[in-house]
């Protein structure tokens, strides 16, 4: 916490418009707390800036000139790396998020908020937070039981906090009413988006290996 | 057709002749064979009483009956001749006792009562050599028979037993041999029969198959059995007379059967004369007995031959059934057979060679196995086609049935898309299309802040966000769409100073109301809550939704100011009558009503359930 506190958080934003790119660089630097590297606009400039001056966030826009922003997140931001990726969304819509959460990114921010908004929700993904809408636990709570007595992936008290945020109850009241930390149910948010994210990861190179783009691995 | 039929029938009857002919001529070259080389025949006998005979000697000929003939023979023994010595007999009614020069050498069973009865089989007695002299020899045959006057002795055939060995075997097989494999199948054949019947009772042809093939068998008694188990008037009339007659009813029986037309009285009838008949045989002596048996009762069982007969010709010509035609011509073989039984029984033709009758039922039997073979085979295939044929239009159906959903599918897609299609973009135009059109306006009339422009775009915002919101279930989950409002709403309330109280029964969580009901109710809450943030300085808002009867009702409380009285302030007043218009398409009531402090928004949602 010493360190962090005298250390600033190094923020890449990647947004393609510019008047939001500038909405948001604003809101960046306007806290004493982060430093801004570099606002780009496309996927290109990103990766070098990636390369070669790797920030602690990566904020990213989905919809990119020369690609999708998912792309950049699922390789270099590994799922206990270094790296934090939250994705930009107008709306926080469960297509947009699920797609940015699957790829490995721990948050999403939504264009419009205020600039205080915004820093705040940069130092808390930091932290170990991850926002979550009922929208995306119902859809998480779906993708993992997707029958009603399939083993889930999810540990009981996982499956608990997912219902309880999808009946809209704050994390206060989640944490009030499971009888834990307010600390610990986020770690449990941030912990089903890993999962999800290195689920996804697996399936896609089960997926290749069927398809024959990647061969298994050999046999010691 | 008829022409084809006509052909068919003359198809089989000269297929069927042939192979009667053939199996006729077989069994009569078989029976037929002369006596080997090497060997001689004795053709004539001594008999004292009725002088010097030629033999084969019947004694149906003779007018006193005897019962017993004393025959004396002689024959020429060569003394070169190697090994031992036999006589022949291709058989002999009813037994024999054998003297050769004066010694006895041998008999072929008991003399009685009852005496053994020899008449189907051939007999091979081997002649002592220390008796035998070179050069003339005399025999000396006692025949004795029961009934008296029935005797008969073929002619002897004497020499090597290495030559008569082969020649008896044949003989032996042929009337013994033979006998014992027809019996051992009839019996095996009746057993299936039975077991057939036995499962599937309602056809009792099968029954009466297996009847008259165990009538038959007791037939076949009168052939097999040398030492009778009791008296032999009885044992004759019962395995002879009796079992013929009801054998030859069995069929008639099972004709009827077979043709789907039982007589059950002319049946009864016929089975009470053709028993009664044969115990009347009983009554006389043995001798007279069997002479009406013969000569009476055996031509009235082939008169009730007739019977199924005819019926089955007519059915030939009746019905154009390939299996009644096999059946028919096979019975074939019972007639052309019993007529050289009839012959013999009448003394036309020599016992030598014995009945042949015995030989016509398996033929009928093997047509019969095979015709039902032929019918199981059938129904095996027909039932396989059947199953076929329903498989193939259970598929028909269902993919008939697949087709219709599918089609009912794409209709209902369609008019699903298109419904949702028309409520999208009425909702972008009552909502965020409206908002974008007044804030035009707005910068266009030049009168504006930009903290108006903010705002008015932020609502046009929020209220694309209230869509998305309201589409993120596709059945427009009430809970769902609240839930996600109050995660959007509670950093602004937040910075506003404003606490917000959430209600939202879990009992609803079974409730849709679809999106665009979802959509408009939560438009209403974000107004009221809107409003409430505004104007009314409260520091509580206060949301709850329950489940009420036949609907839902939500309401929003502020501890506000309350209700200006009788001023009608612009803004919240064109937001309130937006609410109440919106409340009325979805046939919701609205009631803004003074709180204790505050106001109260109520709405109540029906869902029609």
């Amino acid at each position: 916490m010493e360190n962090k506190a005298t250390r600033r958080i190094r923020v890449l934003l990647v947004e393609d418009d510019d008047s939001t790119r500038a909405g948001l660089a604003d809101a960046v630097r306007s806290d004493a707390g982060l430093e801004l590297c570099a606002a780009v606009g496309n996927l290109a400039e990103a990766q070098a800036r990636l390369a070669a001056d790797p920030p602690d966030v990566l904020l990213v826009d989905l919809g990119l000139p020369d690609g999708d922003g998912s792309e950049l997140i699922r390789r270099y931001c590994q799922p206990e790396g270094g790296l934090q990726a939250m994705v930009i969304t107008v709306f926080g819509d469960e297509a947009h998020v699920m797609r940015a959460i699957e790829a490995g990114a721990t948050g999403y921010l939504i264009k419009d908020a205020d600039f205080e908004d915004i820093a705040a929700a940069i130092h808390k993904l930091v932290q170990g937070q991850s926002p979550i809408s009922p929208a995306i636990a119902r859809h998480l709570l779906r993708r993992f039981a997707p029958e009603p007595h399939a083993e889930s992936l999810l540990t009981p008290r996982e499956s608990e906090v997912l219902q309880l945020v999808a009946k809209g109850y704050s994390y206060a009241e989640i944490a009030e009413g499971l009888a834990i930390s307010v600390h610990t149910a986020r770690t449990h948010i941030r912990q089903i988006y890993r999962k999800l994210s290195v689920r996804t990861r697996g399936e896609a190179v089960y997926e290749a290996m069927q398809l024959g783009l990647l061969s298994p691995p050999r046999q010691p | 057709m008829i022409a084809a039929r006509a052909r068919r029938v003359l198809h089989s009857t000269l297929l069927l002749a042939a192979a009667l002919t053939a199996y006729t001529c077989l069994i009569v070259a078989l029976h037929h064979r002369p006596p080997p080389p090497g060997t001689q025949a004795l053709t004539t006998a001594d008999t004292g009483a009725y002088g010097a005979v030629a033999l084969p000697h019947d004694w149906r000929k003779l007018a006193d009956r005897p019962a017993q003939v004393r025959y004396e023979l002689g024959f020429d023994h060569a003394a070169a001749s190697k090994g031992p010595t036999g006589l022949y007999l291709s058989s002999v009614h009813h037994t024999l006792v054998l003297w050769l020069n004066g010694e006895r050498v041998a008999d072929t069973g008991s003399l009685g009562p009852p005496m053994a009865r020899n008449h189907n089989r051939p007999q091979l007695i081997g002649l002592p050599e220390h008796l035998l002299r070179p050069g003339e020899n005399r025999l000396r045959i006692d025949v004795h028979s029961d009934p008296p006057g029935s005797g008969f002795l073929p002619a002897p055939v004497v020499g090597p037993m290495a030559a008569l060995e082969p020649h008896y075997a044949q003989r032996y097989w042929l009337r013994v041999g033979a006998m014992n494999v027809i019996t051992i199948a009839t019996l095996a054949l009746c057993g299936v029969m039975l077991t057939l019947w036995y499962f599937r009772r309602e056809e009792t042809m099968y029954l009466w198959f297996s009847i008259t093939a165990g009538l038959w068998l007791l037939y076949l008694l009168n052939y097999q059995v040398v030492a009778p188990p009791f008296d032999a008037q009885a044992w004759v009339v019962l395995v002879r007379f009796a079992a013929l007659g009801w054998f030859v009813l069995g069929i008639v029986i099972f004709i009827n059967r077979f043709l789907g037309a039982p007589q059950p009285r002319y049946e009864r009838t016929l089975a009470v004369v053709y028993t009664l008949l044969p115990a009347a045989l009983l009554l006389p002596d043995f001798a007279t007995a069997s002479h009406w048996g013969l000569r009476a009762f055996t031509p009235l069982v082939w008169l009730l031959g007739l019977d199924p007969a005819i019926k089955m010709t007519r059915a030939v010509w009746g019905r154009s059934d390939q299996e009644i035609i096999w059946l028919t011509y096979s019975g074939l073989a019972i007639l052309v057979l019993g007529v050289h039984d009839i012959l013999l029984n009448s003394g036309l033709i020599s016992r030598e060679h014995g009945h042949y009758l015995i030989y016509a039922p398996p033929v009928t039997v093997m047509v019969f196995t095979w015709m039902l073979v032929r019918r199981f085979v059938r129904a095996l295939h027909a039932s396989e086609v059947l199953n076929r044929e329903l498989e193939q239009r259970v598929a028909e159906k269902v993919d008939e049935a697949r087709r219709a959903y599918d089609r009912l599918g794409a209709v209902e897609r369609e008019s699903a898309l298109r419904s949702e299609r028309e409520r999208i973009m009425r909702d972008m135009h009552d909502g965020v299309g409206g908002h974008l059109v007044s804030t035009l306006y707005l910068v266009q009339r030049g009168q504006y802040s930009a903290e108006e422009v903010r705002l008015a775009l932020k609502q046009a915002l929020d209220d694309l966000r209230l869509m998305i919101d309201s589409m993120e279930s596709p059945e427009g989950e009430l809970p769902l769409a609240l839930a996600n409002m109050r995660a959007r709403l509670t950093p602004q309330l937040a910075k506003a100073g404003i606490q917000l109280q959430w209600n939202v029964d879990d009992a609803l969580e079974s409730v849709t109301l679809g999106p665009a009901h979802t959509l408009q109710v939560m438009r209403i809450v974000q107004e009221a809550i809107t409003n409430a943030v505004k104007h009314s300085g409260a520091t509580h808002i206060a949301l709850s939704c329950k489940r009420r009867p036949g609907g839902i009702r939500v309401e929003v409380r502020d501890d506000g100011r309350g209700l200006p009285p009788d001023a009608p302030p612009a803004p919240s007043g064109r937001g309130l009558s937006n609410m109440r218009h919106r409340a009325v398409q979805i046939g919701a009531e609205l009631v803004v009503q003074p709180a204790q402090p505050g106001v109260a928004v109520v709405l109540e949602v029906p869902t029609g359930g």
